[in-house]
């Protein structure tokens, strides 16, 4: 993992742990929240171009299209969950946006595996 | 968004349950998509599973977040016995399946959500139909 990869999935652990709070508690996230997950998007926008451009120099047998379509898919959960969320002030809300957080790291994972297997 | 009251599919815990199944269409959309694009006729089998995943998962979506309980209860009950009738057949045929699809292994590859994913659809379609009956609907 690089040193992005493991700043954006500490930030969504973390993110995650309120939000598991939050949804106990039975609370609607608060603004500073929402501002990690801004800025946890803005390092998945950094970290799609410097993935693309890893990618043009993969060693022989990565799937290059694979690895392009999960980067792409990586920058998505965080921003439709919390449009998708925000119609919902509940538990339900907190849950969307707790999901997204997770998928992430998880997109990391796989982005590993198409690297280190070559497909 | 907040069309109807409470008890519709797509609020509450079905707001999560929405997200989730819109996922896996992604998921399944492009997983389909590559090895279409790329591989068709290397397996066929998993690769046309893998296309049918993907329509079950659109729809299903679709029908959670629009309130169409007896169709999501359609495409919930298939992709049921999709991932199960694909988990046995994939542990006891694997050279059937020479590439992966959502549902094999019983969807070990996304972490078992795959066949958590339909009991989950069932019971949440199954008890706000029961609800939506006690309010004389």
């Amino acid at each position: 993992m690089s040193y992005l990869q493991l700043v954006i999935t500490a930030l969504c652990l973390l993110s995650a742990l309120w939000l598991g709070v939050l949804l106990v508690r039975d609370r609607t996230p608060e603004r500073w929240l929402l501002n990690v997950m801004l800025g946890i998007e803005i390092m998945l926008l950094v970290h799609l171009v410097v993935g693309i451009v890893k990618v043009t120099d993969a060693p022989g047998g990565v799937s290059d299209w694979e690895y392009v379509a999960y980067l792409v898919g990586a920058i998505l959960f965080v921003p439709v969950g919390v449009v998708w969320s925000s119609g919902e002030k509940s538990r339900g809300g907190t849950g969307v946006l707790l999901v997204a957080v997770l998928v992430v790291p998880f997109m990391f994972l796989r982005l590993a595996d198409i690297w280190s297997t070559g497909g | 968004m907040a069309d109807r009251s409470g008890t519709g599919t797509g609020h509450g815990f079905g707001r999560v349950l929405v997200f989730v199944y819109g996922i896996f269409a992604l998921a399944a959309t492009g997983r389909s998509t590559l090895q279409l694009a790329t591989e068709a006729s290397n397996a066929p089998l998993p690769y046309t599973l893998s296309a049918l995943a993907a329509v079950v998962y659109i729809v299903a979506t679709l029908a959670l977040a629009t309130g169409r309980r007896r169709l999501a209860l359609t495409a919930v009950g298939i992709e049921l016995v999709g991932v199960l009738v694909v988990g046995v057949t994939s542990t006891l045929r694997p050279e059937d399946y020479p590439d992966a699809t959502v549902w094999s292994d019983f969807g070990a590859g996304y972490g078992f959500v795959p066949l958590v994913l339909p009991l989950l659809g069932l019971w949440w379609l199954l008890r706000g139909a029961r609800a939506d009956s006690d309010l004389g609907r």
